[in-house]
């Protein structure tokens, strides 16, 4: 019997947690450790190994060739370019102290598309062959050019099986022409919630009268739209958060049970205000409180709730192929499902790229809609993006179900070959990846109810913690 | 100041381990002098709050890293070759 | 009950022979097609070709698009398709080479070949129809077969195979062909009733089973085949099938569907039904152990032939509506049953008295 390899780390709790590169795991103990490393498994371990997944006796048996389906079906393999983020304008209605796209002020002329780039940016779309597409209108804010949301629109449609369109706005000010595009049947708003609601003056309205005619404009599109057709994410100052309680009533009053926490990004105008250093540590303390905060609502709830990168990562876990959000993907390679286009008709291969770009450290860009696609920084880029043999990766347990982001790394520290667990990636998905496991692995009901409801089964099972003791 | 020194002894079928697991062991614990001995190493460290048990484990768990890691390349080369046809 | 026969007044045939009936004559007609030229009563007269047959019906239903098989000197035509439904199977042998416990088409030892006739029929077929392939086992036949679909697929592509097979007789030779005939055309349903050679061997009422059946799928899965694993759930297996769940996550994670299945009762299904059938509507524990512990881990898994009201209310998006429409039936309680429309009922020869103990209307 021959074991695959076998990833190790401590828990908390004193036992060892045990995965492989296929992404199956169990818990074992120091001692079972011991007889991994000085080759002196017993029969019982070869039983339990074999019969978990975790070793074959043939290459080329079942055991082999089910564990070789499950390595690859843990690889990200982009499809075909089918998802584009617009930034029509860099103007905005707003100022938001963590502001990270470098906007500027509504009346700002030069920082709106040209007609010709608008032309260049159709010309672009006509280049996709996908039969649907997916359209990301981001800004400033990109409902002060209604107009090229219009034309953009009509075109696809004119072009593409199937359209989606959000639109990410600040819902600040809306008028009956935005109103009337927002209602139609495939457009989708995206907007800004920053917890309860004088964590969201603090941080993007200022002013009572401003907060309180965004608040009347949320509730009248989720009124108007339906909660289908509105979703919201807060973001949270990991140094001054709001309490987990208050943003779970915020949303779940509203309809809107999917909440994704997103940290202050301190690029751009959020570079200038936040020091993104010592955050780490703090975000994953308020991370893990707002967590168990939602185990205690779902407890009773009779609608439940969820944190949508938690459960991203739980997911990711437990099956492979889960491979939906753009920042978590081994291989990520970048530039090809989707890319960002420019108030400039510039193209970068992800958002945070274009910012990257912008505040001047490094030029992300991949050509532009005047000239075309030029592959060749992303190329350069998508040859470093796998975690599979980097060096602190290939001994992680977390290894297949993490994931990768130099532009990540590129923004916070100018390179991208740092030790892992000096990066702020790294550090906040050991901190995720220890919290899941340690749910996984616990006798709580509370917890296991939870647990059920985001892996999306009528009960979560207790033999998925494997342990061999 | 007086160095506190932990000596970590390990079994001779991880000696060919040894080098490599040094090299990483020591840039993530940046604070830390290995001196390489037979059979042994010694950890130790000019601040007091730098040594703990933990890192006699830590050190092992290095070493373990690297033997599976270097008893295992071929068949992870062989897993990538089956799946990407190369 | 649909009865798949049809009283025929017999053609002066030598061979047996593939009709499609038509009411009306078709742009496109092939030398197959007849064509409806008298209704009297029950009996409907067609032309074929310059000859005329009549066909006596039971009620109002319509042919128009069947595809029948009849056979010489017989009074009896075998509908083969039928186009209105979703559930046309072909019975390609009797021959089979297990005894499973459950079995509800128990083996004869006689075997006529009508793989030529079926290629026919499955060309007449309507856009798009998938045509089941039962047995017996039907890979004892397995060049035939092969090129039974190897044919069709070359004059309709549309059509789609669910082949229902005990996987003990790939070879490796067989991966060419299978990839050359095209892994969406073809569902492989395999059974596999435990994760350990004893229980499954046992079943099937075959040594040696359960390692060819390992191989065998082996085999299908480097062909890169479609696979719906299929496990009657019984008393003789329902406490393993967690570990068969987790047989299936390790290694056969690549599979299309796990199908749990209740038992039919007919053929030895009937026989054993005493010592087998396991009242899933009382105790439902084991099954839905395996369902959270494959959807959990993105193995698809559904439940077939389980009526709605003997699910748990958590677990019924899992059960689909499996049993075909010639075999179907509903109970008296399902007069005022609100999920009917979605609930697949019970097989025509279920007994209720010896059946579930947990149902009623929803």
């Amino acid at each position: 019997m021959t074991a695959f390899p076998l990833k190790f780390r401590q828990t908390a709790d004193g036992d060892v947690l045990f995965c492989d590169d296929a992404g199956g795991f169990f818990k074992s103990d120091d001692a079972f450790l011991s007889r991994y490393a000085h080759d002196q498994f017993t029969a019982d371990d070869d039983a339990f190994l074999l019969r978990n997944g975790h070793a074959f006796e043939e290459v080329g048996d079942l055991a082999y060739s089910g564990f070789e389906y499950r390595f690859a079906s843990r690889l990200y393999a982009p499809g075909p370019l089918d998802y584009i983020i617009l930034v029509p304008t860099l103007r905005c209605n707003l100022a938001c102290g963590y502001c990270q796209v470098s906007r500027v002020n509504e009346n700002t002329p030069g920082f709106d598309w040209s007609n010709q780039t608008l032309e260049a940016v159709l010309s672009f779309l006509g280049t996709i062959t996908a039969p649907k597409i997916k359209i990301e209108f981001q800004g400033g804010e990109p409902t002060l050019r209604l107009d090229i949301l219009s034309t953009v629109r009509d075109f696809c449609r004119s072009r593409f099986e199937r359209c989606e369109f959000v639109v990410c706005t600040n819902l600040q000010d809306v008028s009956d022409e935005v109103w009337s595009f927002l209602s139609l049947t495939d457009v989708y708003v995206s907007t800004s919630l920053d917890g309860d609601v004088s964590t969201h003056e603090l941080q993007r309205t200022f002013k009572s009268a401003r907060t309180a005619q965004f608040v009347e404009n949320l509730d009248a599109a989720i009124a108007r739209l339906g909660n289908g057709k509105v979703s919201a994410l807060p973001t949270i100052d990991p140094r001054r958060p709001p309490e987990p309680k208050s943003v779970i009533e915020a949303y779940t009053s509203r309809g809107m049970n999917s909440i994704y926490l997103r940290p202050v990004n301190y690029q751009g105008f959020a570079r200038k205000r936040y020091d993104a250093r010592a955050s780490s540590s703090a975000w994953n303390a308020y991370h893990s409180s707002f967590i168990d905060e939602l185990v205690e609502f779902n407890f009773t709830a009779e609608v439940p709730a969820e944190e949508y990168y938690f459960v991203h990562c739980l997911r990711r876990i437990l099956r492979a192929g889960h491979n939906g959000h753009v920042d978590l993907r081994n291989p990520n390679i970048v530039g090809h499902g989707y890319v960002v286009i420019d108030h400039d008709g510039k193209i970068y291969p992800t958002d945070e790229a274009r910012m990257v770009s912008r505040v001047g450290q490094f030029d992300l860009s991949m050509g532009d809609v005047f000239t075309g696609m030029s592959m060749a920084t992303v190329d350069a880029l998508n040859e470093e993006a796998a975690n599979n043999f980097h060096p602190d990766c290939v001994h992680c347990t977390y290894q297949a179900y993490c994931g990768i982001d130099l532009v990540d790394d590129l923004s916070r520290y100018g390179r991208i070959d740092l030790p892992k667990d000096q990066t702020d990636f790294c550090q906040r998905h050991l901190a995720l990846f220890d919290k899941i496991f340690a749910m996984i692995y616990s006798d709580d009901p509370k917890i296991r109810k939870s647990l059920a409801i985001w892996a999306g089964v009528p009960s979560f099972d207790a033999s998925i913690a494997r342990c061999h003791q | 100041m007086q160095p506190n020194s932990n000596r970590v002894e390990f079994p001779s079928q991880f000696a060919p381990h040894l080098s490599d697991a040094v090299v990483r062991f020591r840039y993530l614990n940046p604070g830390i002098q290995v001196k390489i001995g037979d059979g042994f190493v010694l950890l130790s460290s000019t601040g007091a709050d730098l040594m703990s048990n933990d890192l006699e484990r830590q050190f092992l768990f290095c070493l373990y890293r690297q033997k599976v890691y270097a008893e295992t390349l071929t068949l992870r080369a062989t897993l990538i070759a089956g799946v990407t046809g190369v | 009950m649909i009865d798949l026969r049809l009283k025929i007044d017999p053609l002066p045939i030598v061979e047996p022979l593939v009709i499609r009936l038509r009411n009306e004559p078709q742009n496109y007609q092939t030398e197959h097609d007849a064509v409806l030229v008298d209704t009297e009563g029950t009996r409907l007269e067609y032309d074929y070709n310059g000859f005329s047959f009549g066909l006596h019906r039971q009620d109002d239903e319509n042919f128009d698009g069947d595809v029948i098989l009849a056979l010489p000197g017989q009074r009896i035509a075998h509908r083969l398709i039928r186009s209105k439904s979703p559930h046309n199977t072909f019975l390609v042998t009797e021959q089979c080479d297990q005894l499973c416990v459950m079995c509800s088409q128990p083996p004869k030892k006689h075997h006529a070949d009508l793989f030529s006739q079926f290629a026919v029929a499955a060309s007449l077929a309507p856009l798009n129809a998938t045509i089941g392939i039962s047995g017996g086992e039907p890979l004892l036949h397995k060049e035939r077969l092969f090129s039974m679909v190897e044919t069709v697929a070359s004059t309709r592509p549309d059509i789609r195979f669910h082949i229902l097979s005990n996987g003990q007789h790939f070879v490796t030779e067989d991966i060419a062909r299978l990839v050359a005939m095209g892994t969406e055309r073809i569902l492989w349903g395999i059974p596999i009733y435990a994760a350990d050679r004893l229980t499954h061997d046992r079943i099937v009422g075959k040594d040696g089973a359960f390692q060819n059946l390992q191989r065998g799928l082996g085999i299908l899965i480097k062909a890169g085949s479609s696979i719906e694993l299929r496990t009657v759930v019984m008393q003789q297996n329902k406490d393993r099938l967690s570990d068969l769940a987790n047989f299936l996550f390790t290694r056969l994670s690549c599979i299309d569907v796990w199908a749990i299945m209740q038992m039919e009762r007919i053929g030895y299904g009937r026989m054993n039904w005493a010592t087998s059938f396991h009242d899933s509507s009382t105790d439902f524990t084991q099954i839905a152990k395996a369902i959270d512990m494959s959807a959990a881990r993105g193995i698809s898994i559904a439940l077939y032939n389980f009526p709605l009201c003997s699910v748990p209310p958590q677990y019924r998006e899992f059960a689909l509506s499996t049993i075909s429409d010639w075999k179907q039936k509903y109970l008296d309680i399902c007069e005022r049953c609100g999920s009917r429309a979605a609930c697949g009922g019970f097989f025509e020869w279920y007994s209720h008295k010896e059946g579930f103990a947990g149902l009623g209307a929803l």
